[in-house]
């Protein structure tokens, strides 16, 4: 089966390399998903109205993109290294975007 | 991992699944029996046989309200229509500063009116809407934790889709080579047929499912732009906010001429509901909005009038293209614009999803029984996993034939007749429940189905017993909503009692395992 | 109606579209068949569904009819699967049948291969 195979080796790295892909999945992926939208429907050019409800549209797509992603990567390692790049990136744009522009 | 991506999706696909399939599993029977819950609160409610032209009809849940509810808040009318017979009423009572909100009822703000304005004393019943709300409110827990489990059961649900697509791609290019009821892989067989049956409404309800709570599941979307969500949602739904009474007395003109505007102007679409806030003051403003049978979109348009003139006050405002599509993706998967064709297309769509759930839970036990160390005595994880099974399989179905039998067999009078009939749910659910966990496996999966078998077959018999209508008197009077709800009760408890069957036929020797359960093929 | 109609439309285009494929030849007609025709029963069975899907529009309006369409594939897909199996299942048999008559061999010829949409 599968996840004996993955599991079989007992070293610590091939123990918790499951664990942390699930949890990059799950918290990673959602969050990085949820930035992802804000800055969508920050960026969409559209009424406001529109481009926050176009962005929550393709929020599961996204969310579903990323975890399938992950559960494809080979390294742990660098899926949380895209996780925190993609988080920083769109986090700093996030952070510009309604410190020049505000909220309704 | 070598292998790694088809071998760590095929994984992801068999751990999300098992992991949610149970609550899935509920979820599909739930929704598929929603498809008709306009049909099933008509069966459960027999006493309702009124029909009307829904504009007088309107005109008279009016003057009802106006004699018995003339001081409330809001008032709220359902016309009549080809899926409800009757007129709906519910009233929103005049809020009184500083006084405490009592806790009410249901049934004392709201009513069931005839065609001419006379009160439908009905069963008290929550019909095939508990049914409906059940598929993603679920019950005895709070509304919101509900419904961020069913969300997570979704996008698990997504997951598992897509994992699923990538991992078999080949099954497009091989459709023709699915086989039923191959000895050894006949639950694979019956798991993988039914995928890929169905996979587009399994992908478009998935996903719009998780777009009809998405504010909740996904509020940044709107964070990022509104400060706050009610700013949001005042821009999007401007009617929603309140004007105040003024005190002022002012009569109403007569709705009729009203919704005659309304069906011009929406292309000859009828009006869906009727909302009055403020009657009987100058303030008094009168919403028509679109019946949801007349356009895919579940947002219909509306109308506001004032009440005292008969003015036109807002007229249906154009949407966006991504509020339109929105408004698509709720009215695909609520499919509340279905005719009767698509209707059952719907409804078959459904019971193709449940039958995949259900077989690949059980695909999870038959593909781990023979690995086991010792198959004749699984650990307690299998044995929970198999006895879980049962219970959701066989349980949940008997649980909803037990709902129904409750509504006929409950006294009318009874207090908390309502909350009884969905108690005999859950009862019902968990004695199936208990009966797996206190039985050997196979034995427990032969009379869970037959007494779902039993239960279903017992529903036209009750039926008939109690009530003066049913499938005779419905060929003989073209009352087709009784002949179809019994023919589709004894084909439910022909299908349970075909699996009871297939499951005790298998291998009476004393085979275990693998075998004895791969033969009871598609239940 | 328009739903029966729609579905048999289906059913006919699914039906070229597996004779089409060299695999199914045997199965639904006994015999293999050119490439010319194959061929030609590919495109047919392509407009076929083509074909419903433009009554399906037309008769019951775009949005809605493309829904139905859907649904309509669903149903017409599910039918020639299910006619399909029964089809081999009943001539497994009669081979079972005639077999037996000959040489009585222990357990029927193992024609398809169903290990070939594995679950890993």
């Amino acid at each position: 089966m599968a996840r004996k195979r993955i599991a079989a080796p007992e070293s610590l790295a091939a123990r918790i390399s499951l664990p942390l892909r699930i949890l990059g999945a799950i918290v990673g992926g959602y969050g990085v998903t949820s930035l992802a939208v804000a800055c969508l429907a920050r960026i969409l050019p559209m009424r406001a109205a529109e481009a926050s409800v176009a962005a929550t549209l393709a929020s599961f797509a996204i969310y579903a993109g990323i975890i399938v992603a992950i559960f494809s990567a080979r390294s742990v390692l660098r899926i949380w290294l895209w996780l925190m790049a993609a988080a920083l990136l769109l986090g700093a744009a996030l952070y510009w975007s309604i410190l020049t522009g505000g909220r309704l | 991992m070598k292998n790694g991506f088809r071998q760590s999706m095929a994984a992801l696909h068999t751990w999300t699944g098992l992991l949610f399939g149970w609550l899935l599993f509920a979820m599909f029977v739930t929704g598929t029996a929603a498809y008709f819950q306009e049909e099933i609160s008509r069966w459960m409610r027999p006493e309702v046989v009124a029909t009307a032209a829904p504009a007088p009809a309107t005109q008279a849940a009016i003057a009802w309200l106006q004699k018995t509810q003339p001081d409330a808040d809001s008032w709220f009318i359902t016309p009549p229509s080809a899926r409800n017979p009757a007129t709906e009423v519910f009233w929103q009572p005049r809020t009184v500063e500083g006084e405490q909100h009592a806790r009410r009822r249901r049934n004392d703000t709201s009513a069931t009116l005839d065609g001419i304005g006379r009160v439908v004393t009905t069963r008290e019943t929550r019909g095939g809407f508990f049914l409906y709300r059940f598929h993603f409110d679920l019950h005895y827990m709070p509304v919101l934790w509900a419904r961020y489990l069913v969300g997570a059961a979704a996008m698990f649900m997504l997951v598992a889709i897509l994992s699923g697509i990538i991992t078999h791609k080949k099954i497009f290019a091989d459709f023709f080579m699915l086989r039923f009821g191959k000895g050894q892989r006949s639950w694979l067989d019956v798991h993988n047929v039914t995928a890929v049956f169905a996979l587009p409404f399994y992908l478009m309800i998935t996903y719009t499912g998780l777009v009809t709570l998405a504010t909740l599941y996904m509020p940044w979307g709107i964070a990022a732009n509104y400060a706050s969500p009610e700013t949001f949602f005042a821009e999007v739904f401007p009617n929603g906010g309140e004007t105040q009474r003024t005190g002022t007395a002012a009569a109403m003109v007569p709705i009729g001429p009203l919704m005659a505007v309304a069906t011009r102007e929406w292309a000859g679409a009828a009006v869906g509901s009727v909302q009055i806030a403020n009657p009987n003051d100058v303030s008094a403003t009168i919403t028509l909005r679109r019946a949801a049978d007349t356009a895919i979109g579940a947002r219909g348009e509306s109308m506001v009038f004032a009440g005292a003139t008969g003015r036109m006050i807002r007229g249906g405002a154009p949407e966006g293209g991504a509020m339109a599509t929105q408004s698509v993706m709720i009215g695909l998967h609520a499919g509340r614009y279905a005719g009767w064709g698509l209707r059952w297309l719907y409804f078959l769509s459904g019971i193709g999803g449940t039958i995949m759930v259900g077989s690949g839970l059980v695909l999870w036990t038959v593909k781990r029984r023979a690995k086991l160390p010792d198959p004749t005595r699984p650990h307690f994880g299998f044995r929970l996993v198999e006895r879980l099974n049962i219970a959701a399989i066989a349980g949940l179905p008997a649980g909803i034939a037990a709902y129904f039998l409750a509504n006929r067999l409950l006294p009318t009078g009874m207090t908390a007749r309502a909350e009884w009939e969905i108690h005999s749910l859950f009862l019902t659910w968990a004695a199936v429940l208990l009966w797996a966990i206190a039985r050997p496996y196979r034995r427990a999966w032969i009379e869970s189905l037959a007494l779902a078998a039993g239960l279903f077959a017992s529903v036209p018999v009750v039926n008939a017993l109690t009530v003066s209508r049913n499938m005779l008197t419905g060929m003989m009077t073209g009352d087709w909503l009784f002949v179809a709800f019994d023919i589709a009760m004894l084909l439910f408890a022909l299908g349970f009692g075909w699996a009871a069957r297939k499951a005790s036929t298998v291998n009476a020797k004393p085979a275990r395992g693998m075998r004895t359960m791969q033969n009871m093929a598609a239940a | 109606m328009i739903h029966a109609l729609a579905i048999i439309v289906a059913v006919v285009g699914f039906a070229c579209l597996c004779a089409a494929m060299v695999r199914h030849q045997k199965d639904l007609l006994g015999h293999a068949l050119a490439v010319r025709s194959a061929r030609r029963l590919r495109i047919a069975g392509a407009l076929s569904l083509l074909f419903a899907l433009a009554v399906d529009m037309i008769v019951l309006g775009s949005g809605y009819g493309a829904v139905a369409w859907c649904g309509h594939l669903t149903a017409g897909a599910a039918l020639v699967l299910i006619g399909l199996n029964r089809k081999i299942a009943r001539d497994n048999r009669r081979i079972l049948r005639a077999n037996v008559r000959v040489s009585a061999p222990h357990r029927p010829p193992r024609r398809y291969d169903t290990d070939r949409t594995t679950q890993e």
